[in-house]
């Protein structure tokens, strides 16, 4: 079998990241239920099951607003990138709260069905033709189902196991998730007008991510842009000038079909690599180079320079491709190489001579 | 991340800032306000079929 389990690989930074989210996740459920019935007096009224409830549910809505957060907050600005390292666990952590909020739902309004909870929960509201009074809890259903997948294929034995590809495109299922907890709070409590911090904390939230992506969105097109300039003459790509490079980092360019290359300098020579990290498509040009070996930013994979792959134990490969240099001018030939080919870097000192 | 990836998380973010700001507003044009602000109820007694006592 080729897709062996292994378990997490804790270490230092895994630990303490858990350890904040837990302790984050507690101390907002005690603030909620302690603070919230003293601040409103209609959040007073309410009994203690509901309550409890709720904490769950903000809290699961405001894990699942920050986890989506992380990833254009990273892309803006690298300072979040050591939150994106460790994202998984977020994700596990709003999933089990989301689990406990419907649990408590279950146990509260469906205690005493005369069906099976679970059914009741199906069939207690059938009015889907109408707005107002629409069955919202299939939203949460499918919100919360689409949680639970993601949590329980989050290990990397998934990921090898469904492909990459395959394995991003189920976890992207998390934008649908989202928008169908957003439609699950706006039919039920905010359909029902109770309370006004809700209906901010909603906007906010939805304002926030939107807002975010949209950035983080701009600043690639942007890139486009810079990438599409790149004129293909011999069917090459220019991808930079060797001055605009600075030691173990890259400039990144284009290649067929608009994937991105990352030319790194290291050593007074030049190595062209798949800008795409195998793990999760983390953008690999934008890591360090030490020791010869290229760092994801994302989750730390690692690649040599020559050919493209992990060093032992791990069997992680991305392209190499072809490069030359024309005074300062970077070309790389946009056709990826087969997994695994070595590629003599290219030497600055002998080529920058040339006129 | 691949380039279909970039091009699908741009897709999706525009049909979100589109359709879930749309979605919210329009609920809460529907809603009732609150409580307080609420039109009283009349219930009626159940109608019965003249069978007394």
């Amino acid at each position: 079998m080729s897709h062996a389990y292994k378990p997490v690989l804790w270490n230092r930074n895994k630990l303490t990241y858990d350890a904040f989210l837990v302790a984050g996740v507690v101390a907002y459920l005690l603030l909620y239920l302690q603070l919230a019935p003293l601040l409103s007096p209609s959040v007073a009224a309410i009994n203690a099951p509901i309550h409890r409830m709720r904490a769950f549910s903000s809290c699961a809505f405001l894990l699942l607003t920050l986890v989506l957060a992380i990833g254009p907050l990273a892309r803006i600005d690298t300072r979040f990138l050591p939150l994106l390292y460790n994202r998984r666990h977020f994700g596990v952590i709003t999933a089990v709260v989301a689990i406990t909020h419907a649990m408590a739902v279950l146990d509260w309004y469906f205690a005493f069905a005369a069906t099976s909870k679970l059914e009741g929960l199906f069939t207690a509201n059938t009015s889907y033709g109408q707005i107002i009074g629409f069955p919202f809890e299939v939203f949460g259903i499918f919100g919360l189902a689409v949680l639970v997948m993601m949590a329980v294929t989050s290990h990397d034995f998934w990921l090898s196991f469904l492909t990459a590809r395959l394995w991003k495109w189920l976890h992207m299922m998390v934008y649908a998730a989202y928008a169908s907890i957003v439609l699950h709070v706006a039919l039920g409590p905010l359909a029902a007008g109770e309370n006004p911090v809700m209906i901010v904390t909603v906007a906010a939230s939805v304002t926030l991510l939107v807002t975010l992506h949209v950035l983080a969105g701009q600043r690639e097109v942007a890139r486009e842009h810079v990438y599409d300039a790149g004129q293909a003459t011999d069917g090459w790509t220019l991808i930079g000038d060797l001055r605009d490079m600075t030691e173990g980092r890259a400039l990144i360019g284009a290649g067929a079909g608009g994937e991105r290359i990352a030319v790194f300098r290291f050593k007074g020579r030049l190595s062209a690599l798949s800008n795409v990290c195998s793990h999760q498509g983390g953008p690999v040009g934008e890591g360090k180079v030490v020791l010869g070996q290229v760092t994801c930013p994302w989750h730390g994979y690692q690649y040599r320079l020559e050919d493209g792959c992990s060093p032992p134990p791990f069997k992680e490969r991305i392209r190499k491709y072809r490069l030359r240099l024309d005074g300062h001018a970077i070309w790389v030939d946009p056709v990826a190489l087969p997994l695994g080919t070595i590629v003599p870097p290219v030497a600055i000192s002998q080529d920058e001579a040339v006129p | 991340m691949i380039r279909s990836q970039r091009k699908a998380h741009a897709r999706i973010w525009t049909m979100l800032a589109i359709g879930l700001p749309l979605a919210i507003g329009v609920i809460l044009a529907l809603a009732p306000g609150p409580v307080y602000e609420r039109a009283p109820v009349q219930l009626e007694p159940p109608a019965t079929d003249g069978a007394g006592g």
